[in-house]
C-alpha cells in the first residue's frame, strides 16, 4: 500500500516536471517562430519559468527525503510524513497556472494534423460530421468542448456549406505536441458524438421528473459521466491513468461541485464504481470496487499483467491521495451522491449508452490490446521504432519459410532459386506485411512507456541521489534539460507513430491498380 | 554484393524478431509493390524544413554552438503537411524531407540511397550527395529534395518517392550511435549537425581564442581608468555620458587586424 502510494506521488511528481519542461518547449518554438516583437514577452515568460524550476527544485528534494521509508516504530505517521513533503509539489502545481496563463499571449501555436487523426482515429466509425474536427489552444490549463449548437454561438455551432457540424476541442497549449494527454481530448470529442446521437434530448427526458438547478446539475453531470464512459471504451487504460494525473493537476479543485461538473475525485471513481461494471465491456474485477487498499485486480489485464505493478490499486490511491493534499485539505470533501440508483434510471442510461456506441467500434477494444500486442509495441518503442504499424502475421511462420531446403540453398550458398518460387516469395512477403496499429494501440503503449520507461528514467534522474541547483555538469538544470529531450523524443515518436498508423490505413484502402 | 529480394524480406523477418539485429523498414504496407529486385522503395514523410530568408548573411560554424543552433533555427521553417495535401517543390528550390518508413540497417550491411526513375523523370532528385546510409543507422532517412525540372513538383506524404539498396559489409565493430550518431533516431527531417564536427570544435576554439585576444589587447585601459578617475572626482560626469564614451572605445575591437 505504501509502495502504491509512494509510486503516485512519484509519478505526481514526473507529471508536473513533464508539464515544467513543456513549457520550455513552447517557449523555444516561439523564439524560433514569432515575431521578434514577441521575444520580449518570451523572455517575461522565461523569468517566471525560472522561478517555477527553483520551486520544483526544492519540492523535488524534499520529496526525495519523504519518500525514504519512515522508522519502523512509526508505521502510522508514514502517510503524514508523505503529505508534508508533498507540499512542496502541489505548490509548484499551483504556480504553474499562472504561468499557462501567460503562454497564451504568444500568437504562435503549432497544432499539427496528428491530433485530428487521433481523434477521427478513435471514433472512425462514427457518423461522417466527426470527420470535422478543430483542435483549438486555450490559454487555461483546461480540457474543453466548443462548437456545440447552442452552448458555445446560442442557436448553432459552427457549419459548412454541406451542414456538417465542425468539433471544436481545446487543449491546453502545452498539450498539443503531446499524444498521451490527448486521452483528455477525447472525453470533449465524446461530448460532441453524445449531441449527434441525440444523447442530450434523451436525457432531458430522463430527467424530466426532476426540477430546478438539480436537473440541470444531473443533466449536465450525467453528460459527463457519459463522456468518460466513452472514451473509457475507445481508450481503455489510458484514459482513467490520465483522468487521474489530470485531477492533480487541474485548477479545479478535485472535490469541487459545479452545475456543469462532478467532482473530478467522484469522476474517477463513478467511472469504475458504477458505469464499468453495470455497461461493461470494459469489464471490471469486483475486486477493484473495494475501498482502497483492499483490491488487487488490475483494471482490464489480468493480475500481474500490468508492467507497473497493479494499475487498479494505483489508480485508487491516486484517487485516494488527492483528499489528503493541501488543495483539498481545507474544506473536506464534500461527497455528493448521484441519483444512479435506482434500476429504472440505470436501465433508461443503458440505453442511451448503447445508441451513443451503436457507430463506435463493434468489436471489443480488449482484443485490439492484448497482452502479447502490448509486450511487442512496448518493445518497439524501447528501441526507438514507431509503432505506427505492425506484423499482420506472427514472425515465427516467416521464419520458418526461410529454412525450407531450397531457400535455405540460395540464402547461404547463393544457389539460383529453380523453377516456379513465386507461392514462395508471396508467403514470405505476405509475412512481413505490417498493418496499422490503433490509436488505442499507440496511446495505451504511450501510457505503459510513460510509466515504465520514463518513469524510471524520472526516479533516477531526480530521486535518487542528491544534487545541486545549477552545477553544470549534473546539477538539477542540467537534469531537466536532459529529462526534457527524453520526452521530446517520447512525443516525436508518439506522433510519428500517428502519422504512420494513418497512411497505412489509408493506402492499403486503396484498391489494386488505384 | 547487393541483397536481392529474397535476401531482403528475410532480413525484414529477422528485424520483426529483434529490431537491434535485422533489417528494420516499417511501415511495410505493401511487401510485394514496394519490394524491388534489389531495392525497396520508401514513402515520403509529412515533415519538411526549407530555408527562409532571414536578416544574416551567413553561417559562421567557428561560432559557439548554441548561437548556430538558434540561427538556424530562426532561418529555418517547418512545414508539416496535413493528409491529403502536397508540398510543393518549386524549380531549383531546395527543401529536407524525410521518409515516411523507419529504417534500422543491420552491423554488417550499408545503405545507398536512390530515387525513383519516375520522378526522377521530372526531375525530382532525393539526395544531392549524401546518399550513403551507414551500418547501424537507425531513424528516418533524411531527404535532400531538389527540383531541377522546369515545373513545380507537388509532392504528397505517403508516396513512394526514393528506393534504398542494402549492401552487404564486414560487421562494423561499434555501433552507428557510438562512432558519430548525429542522425539517429531522427523521426523527421533532421538539420544540418555538421557543426558539431570536431573540425568545426577545433576552428571554434581557436576563433575564441583569437577573439579573447583581441578583446584583451584592443581594450580602451587608458580610457577605462580616465572614467574610474572621472567618477571618483568631485563633480562627476552623467553615468550615461561615461557609458557612452567607453562603448565607443570597445566598439573599434571588431575592426581589429587579427593577432
Amino acid at each position: 500500500m505504501t509502495e502504491h502510494r509512494t509510486l503516485a506521488l512519484d509519478l505526481l511528481a514526473g507529471e508536473i516536471a513533464e508539464k515544467v519542461c513543456r513549457i520550455d518547449t513552447v517557449l523555444d518554438a516561439a523564439e524560433r517562430d514569432a515575431p521578434s516583437s514577441e521575444h520580449q514577452v518570451v523572455s517575461a515568460i522565461r523569468d517566471m519559468v525560472d522561478v517555477l524550476k527553483h520551486e520544483l527544485f526544492y519540492a523535488l528534494s524534499a520529496w526525495r527525503e519523504g519518500r525514504k521509508p519512515s522508522r519502523p516504530e512509526e508505521p502510522k505517521t508514514a502517510l503524514g510524513r508523505q503529505m508534508l513533503f508533498a507540499d512542496g509539489l502541489m505548490r509548484v502545481v499551483n504556480h504553474f497556472h499562472p504561468v499557462h496563463l501567460q503562454l497564451g499571449l504568444l500568437s504562435t501555436s503549432w497544432i499539427g494534423s496528428e491530433t485530428q487523426i487521433f481523434l477521427r482515429g478513435l471514433f472512425r466509425t462514427s457518423p461522417a460530421a466527426i470527420e470535422r474536427i478543430s483542435v483549438v489552444a486555450s490559454r487555461e490549463y483546461a480540457f474543453a468542448e466548443a462548437g456545440l449548437p447552442g452552448e458555445t454561438l446560442g442557436r448553432g455551432g459552427p457549419e459548412d456549406n454541406s451542414g456538417n457540424q465542425t468539433v471544436v476541442v481545446l487543449l491546453p497549449r502545452i498539450e498539443l505536441r503531446n499524444p498521451l494527454n490527448w486521452a483528455m481530448g477525447a472525453h470533449e470529442a465524446a461530448h460532441a458524438i453524445m449531441h449527434m446521437r441525440g444523447v442530450r434530448e434523451s436525457l432531458e427526458r430522463i430527467w424530466s421528473r426532476t426540477r430546478g438547478l438539480q436537473r440541470e446539475s444531473f443533466f449536465a453531470w450525467t453528460q459527463e459521466l457519459l463522456a468518460d464512459y466513452l472514451a473509457c471504451t475507445c481508450l481503455l487504460d489510458a484514459y482513467p491513468v490520465s483522468l487521474a494525473l489530470y485531477a492533480f493537476t487541474s485548477r479545479q479543485r478535485i472535490d469541487s461541485v459545479s452545475v456543469s461538473h462532478p467532482e473530478l475525485l467522484r469522476r474517477i471513481r463513478d467511472l469504475m464504481n458504477l458505469f464499468l461494471p453495470v455497461w461493461g465491456p470494459p469489464k471490471l474485477s469486483p475486486v477493484f470496487l473495494e475501498p482502497p487498499g483492499f483490491g488487487s485486480a488490475s483494471l482490464f489485464f489480468p493480475a500481474g499483467e500490468s508492467d507497473i505493478g497493479d494499475l487498479s490499486v494505483l489508480l485508487n490511491d491516486l484517487v485516494d491521495l488527492t483528499l489528503h493534499l493541501p488543495q483539498t485539505r481545507a474544506q473536506g470533501v464534500n461527497r455528493t451522491e448521484y441519483p444512479f440508483q435506482t434500476h429504472e434510471l440505470l436501465e433508461a442510461l443503458k440505453g442511451i449508452v448503447v445508441e451513443s456506441q451503436r457507430d463506435l467500434r463493434t468489436e471489443h477494444p480488449k482484443a485490439e490490446y492484448d497482452s502479447a500486442t502490448r509486450k511487442a509495441l512496448l518493445k518497439r518503442l524501447n528501441q526507438h521504432v514507431p509503432i505506427g504499424s505492425f506484423p499482420s502475421s506472427p514472425e515465427q511462420p516467416a521464419v520458418l519459410k526461410c529454412q525450407s531446403a531450397e531457400l535455405k540453398d540460395h540464402l547461404e550458398e547463393g544457389k539460383p532459386l529453380t523453377g516456379d518460387c513465386t507461392d514462395l516469395k508471396k508467403d514470405l512477403f505476405n509475412s512481413i506485411r505490417e498493418l496499422p496499429t490503433t490509436m488505442t494501440q499507440i496511446i495505451n503503449t504511450g501510457w505503459h512507456y510513460r510509466l515504465t520507461v520514463s518513469h524510471e528514467r524520472f526516479s533516477q534522474a531526480f530521486l535518487n541521489e542528491g544534487y545541486s541547483l545549477d552545477d553544470p555538469k549534473k546539477g538539477f538544470l542540467k537534469r531537466l534539460d536532459d529529462y526534457r529531450a527524453h520526452i521530446e523524443e517520447r512525443d516525436k515518436l508518439l506522433l510519428k507513430s500517428i502519422e504512420i498508423a494513418h497512411y497505412v490505413d489509408v493506402l492499403r484502402e486503396l484498391p489494386d491498380g488505384a | 554484393m547487393v541483397l536481392n529480394e529474397i535476401h531482403l524480406a528475410k532480413r525484414l523477418c529477422e528485424g520483426l524478431r529483434d529490431s537491434m539485429k535485422g533489417l528494420v523498414i516499417t511501415p511495410m504496407m505493401d511487401p510485394e509493390r514496394q519490394i524491388n529486385g534489389t531495392s525497396v522503395d520508401l514513402r515520403l514523410g509529412a515533415d519538411f524544413k526549407v530555408v527562409k530568408p532571414t536578416k544574416y548573411t551567413h553561417l559562421d560554424p567557428r561560432l559557439p554552438k548554441e548561437d548556430i543552433k538558434r540561427m538556424v533555427a530562426r532561418y529555418t521553417e517547418e512545414i508539416h503537411i496535413p493528409p491529403d495535401a502536397a508540398f510543393v517543390l518549386h524549380p531549383s528550390s531546395f527543401a529536407l524531407g524525410s521518409t515516411l518508413e523507419h529504417v534500422s540497417i543491420p552491423a554488417d550491411c550499408c545503405g545507398r540511397l536512390e530515387g525513383r526513375s519516375g520522378l526522377g523523370r521530372m526531375g525530382l532528385q532525393v539526395h544531392s550527395t549524401a546518399g550513403y546510409v551507414d551500418a547501424g543507422f537507425s531513424g528516418a532517412l533524411t531527404l535532400e529534395l531538389q527540383n531541377v525540372g522546369t515545373l513545380p513538383i507537388l509532392l504528397f506524404p505517403g508516396v513512394r518517392v526514393a528506393q534504398i539498396s542494402l549492401h552487404l559489409c564486414y560487421a562494423t565493430t561499434k555501433g552507428y550511435e557510438e562512432r558519430q550518431g548525429s542522425y539517429s533516431r531522427q523521426t523527421g527531417a533532421g538539420g544540418s549537425q555538421a557543426f558539431g564536427d570536431v573540425e568545426y570544435e577545433k576552428l571554434r576554439a581557436r576563433h575564441a581564442e583569437v577573439r579573447k585576444r583581441q578583446f584583451v589587447e584592443a581594450f580602451p585601459h587608458d580610457a577605462y581608468k580616465e572614467i574610474v578617475d572621472l567618477m571618483n572626482s568631485k563633480d562627476p560626469p552623467p553615468v550615461e555620458a561615461l557609458w557612452q564614451y567607453l562603448i565607443s572605445k570597445i566598439g573599434a575591437i571588431g575592426e581589429a587586424p587579427p593577432a
